[in-house]
């Protein structure tokens, strides 16, 4: 069965690593999260750790890798989920 | 080609600690862990090693013109001076001071490294080296990131056969060139 994520909850995770606060409010599916946000690479780790807990999933190397923007994170997020 | 990294040692102790454990499982294998256990400074080496694996990150990446990709285990510092990526294995050079970590790889030997505040960043600094070194107007030099974010310059909308790596972290930012 297929769940649906909050994005508003994934929005919350992200909101206090990112630096570049006006693409923050020009947020689309696409934005990247270095590129456009401008977060510490090293944050994106932590984005990474803080969503594993929020979503109660564990996410391995593999799929951390396309962990770059909203998108491939809601993708990485969802499949998680569903193969609880 | 070409990579380097600033780590901004004010901002890294400032970095979340309450998940810091599986922060590290995340970012390091087994063999580094050791090596971080074993040395008299585990948060130097920490951010050491993980300045090693980006400036190596964005010198494969150039090399092998790769788009972004969040893999930081890939990349095993072996020493304090040489990283295993693939099959590979990159020589670096770490620079520590009371404020910031700094490191770069570099397949030349012949390299201009500059570390700024950021009140005049390293991307200003680069052009106005190169400007000058080659006698060019400042105002048409430009740098401009690839769809794979890999830095280049640009004169007068030509690219330059120049390698280069920027970094910034914090207060500080970096660049490197071979000249």
């Amino acid at each position: 069965m297929s769940k649906e994520i909050n994005i508003e909850e994934l929005k919350s995770i992200i909101e206090p690593y990112v630096q570049n606060k006006e693409n923050w409010d020009n947020l689309t599916d696409e934005t990247d999260f270095i590129n456009d946000l401008e977060i510490n690479s090293a944050n994106l780790v932590d984005i990474v750790l803080d969503i594993e807990d929020a979503f109660e999933i564990e996410i391995d190397n593999e799929s951390m890798e396309q962990m770059l923007t909203i998108k491939s994170s809601i993708t990485v997020i969802k499949d998680k989920i569903n193969n609880k | 080609m070409i990579g380097n990294d600033l780590v901004d040692l004010e901002l890294a102790r400032s970095l979340g600690s309450d998940k810091k454990e599986r922060w590290l499982e995340k970012v390091f294998t087994k063999g580094e862990l050791d090596l971080i256990d074993r040395s008299d400074n585990p948060f130097l080496k920490v951010w050491q090693f993980w300045s090693m694996k980006e400036a190596a990150y964005k010198r494969y990446h150039r090399e092998y013109a790769l788009a972004p990709i969040l893999n930081p285990k890939q990349y095993e510092c072996i020493t304090n001076s040489k990283i295993r990526i693939a099959n590979e294995e990159y020589l670096t050079t770490t620079k520590i001071t009371e404020n910031y970590i700094h490191s770069f790889t570099s397949a030349s030997k012949v390299n201009t490294v500059g570390i700024t505040l950021n009140t005049i960043t390293a991307r200003t600094k680069l052009k106005m080296l190169i400007a000058e070194r080659f006698l060019l107007d400042l105002s048409k030099l430009r740098i401009d990131k690839d769809s794979y974010r890999i830095p280049n310059l640009f004169y007068k909308k030509k690219r330059l056969d120049l390698n280069i790596s920027l970094s910034h972290d914090g207060i500080y930012s970096s660049y490197i060139v071979n000249l």
